[in-house]
């Protein structure tokens, strides 16, 4: 049997718990969670839609390297 | 490697210590813009380059601060090489430093391009969809810059010449030998890659080599005239000739003329307490007068300030080679041995410190 001293530990710590049971995964910042909204991650682990995007952009782009280049640098 | 796997994010890299980072705090642009041109305005591509203080400096401070010294960010040594061949006209100069910077100053490195992608220089891209490494892979990140001369003499490309004992015998890594405190910097802006504080040293290791009283006699007598390398590499490659210019595009190219494999040992033009040895091996490196006629003519008036054979370290190291099968394989062997015959005419003024006497060749094998 608990006594008035031990029951207001158990409370506390029942309360505690809730606390942190509530608070924690909605009230702290996550950045994960932010990261979920930004495009940039939605489209960059997103290989389909890369695929996509880079024929666009090497159609755009003019080659990066000169084909005069000779020998060993 | 295809352009969309160069930019592909992993999921593992999300849940990461370096995911939880918002993409827009290193790299800029606008993440809740749903058009990818829009949204990349104003991106940063590596966002640790020219300096990293406001992204890996973060948390790694110190590293952060004594990095922008680091010869891989700076390339003060070719600064301060073009600048002693260059000719004293400010005009001229400024010139030079634009054609040194489209040809020349690209091939850097930084936080980024060794920890996270392949340097810029050799096309970019994630090595492992953004996963930041402790230690960067040796065939991404080392040797796709250090390949033509470093990668192909310790893996054992070079046709007939075996690899490095330290990569085919125990499989060792640039980063076994090269650590990061000499990768990194120390905070000090070296004039040579040979200056730099922390770099690898044979005797490191091989511990009995470097000592007056070692067990070989060999290593005894040698010790302090002669270089490691000079006993235990093989032949090496030589680049000569390199000029540079601008295609019909715009786009920037250099050619170099020939390469030989070659074996030379030359004199050491800098004699210190860290590197005592009379002798060392020596290797010509891509360049030439002409090197940037293309935007001025005459740039390089002095030319001749800079030698144009370098002291080299071969990373093709053998317990037995060639020349150290008896002492007659080296001594009175004048081929090893850089003389005038080996020095173009036009070079020999620029190479007078490294260039061997023929009095100078030993010749003979002294009792000690």
């Amino acid at each position: 049997m608990l006594g008035p001293k031990g029951k207001g530990i158990w409370c506390l710590w029942v309360m505690l718990l809730i606390f942190l049971g509530y608070f924690l995964p909605w009230g702290i910042s996550n950045p994960v969670k932010s990261q979920e909204k930004s495009t940039c991650i939605s489209c960059h682990t997103n290989s389909r839609e890369l695929i996509k995007l880079s024929q666009i952009i090497l159609k755009m782009r003019p080659p990066a390297k000169s084909e005069e280049t000779k020998g060993e640098g | 490697m295809e352009l969309y796997e160069k930019i592909l994010v992993e999921d593992e890299f999300l849940e990461t210590d370096h995911g939880q980072i918002p993409c827009v705090d290193c790299h800029g642009g606008n993440p809740t813009d749903s058009n990818w041109e829009t949204a990349h305005k104003g991106i940063i591509k590596d966002p640790t380059f020219p300096d990293a203080s406001k992204t890996c400096g973060d948390c790694h401070e110190e590293i952060v601060k004594l990095g922008k010294s680091s010869i891989h960010v700076t390339l003060l040594p070719y600064r301060i090489i073009m600048d002693r061949r260059a000719t004293a006209d400010e005009s001229v100069k400024k010139v030079l430093d634009i054609a040194m910077g489209n040809h020349c100053m690209g091939c850097h490195s930084s936080c980024g391009q060794c920890h996270v992608s392949r340097p810029h220089s050799v096309g970019g891209g994630f090595v492992q969809g953004h996963n930041f490494m402790k230690t960067p892979p040796m065939a991404t990140n080392c040797t796709s810059c250090h390949g033509s001369r470093l990668e192909m003499e310790f893996t054992g490309k070079n046709p007939g010449i075996p690899g490095d004992v330290h990569f085919v015998k125990k499989n060792m890594q640039c980063v076994s030998c090269h650590k990061a405190g000499e990768m990194h910097g120390d905070g000090k802006e070296y004039q040579s890659m040979h200056d730099v504080a922390n770099g690898p040293k044979c005797v490191d290791c091989h511990e009995d080599a470097g000592k007056a009283k070692s067990k070989k006699k060999v290593h005894r007598l040698h010790y302090e005239t002669v270089s490691c390398t000079v006993c235990h590499s093989l032949q090496y490659k030589h680049c000569y000739g390199c000029h540079v210019g601008k295609d019909s595009k715009g786009l920037p190219y250099y050619q170099t003329e020939k390469t030989i494999m070659d074996f030379k040992i030359g004199l050491n033009p800098t004699v210190t307490e860290e590197r005592p040895y009379k002798f060392i091996t020596v290797r010509h490196v891509p360049t030439n007068p002409g090197l940037f006629d293309y935007y001025v003519k005459g740039g390089l008036k002095n030319f001749d300030q800079v030698p144009t054979w370098k002291p080299t370290t071969p990373h093709n190291i053998q317990l037995k080679t060639p020349q150290n099968k008896s002492c007659k394989k080296c001594h009175k062997k004048k081929k090893l041995f850089l003389t005038e015959e080996d020095v173009a005419a036009e070079e020999r003024e620029a190479n007078r410190s490294l260039i061997v006497p023929k009095s100078e060749i030993p010749t003979q094998t002294k009792k000690r």
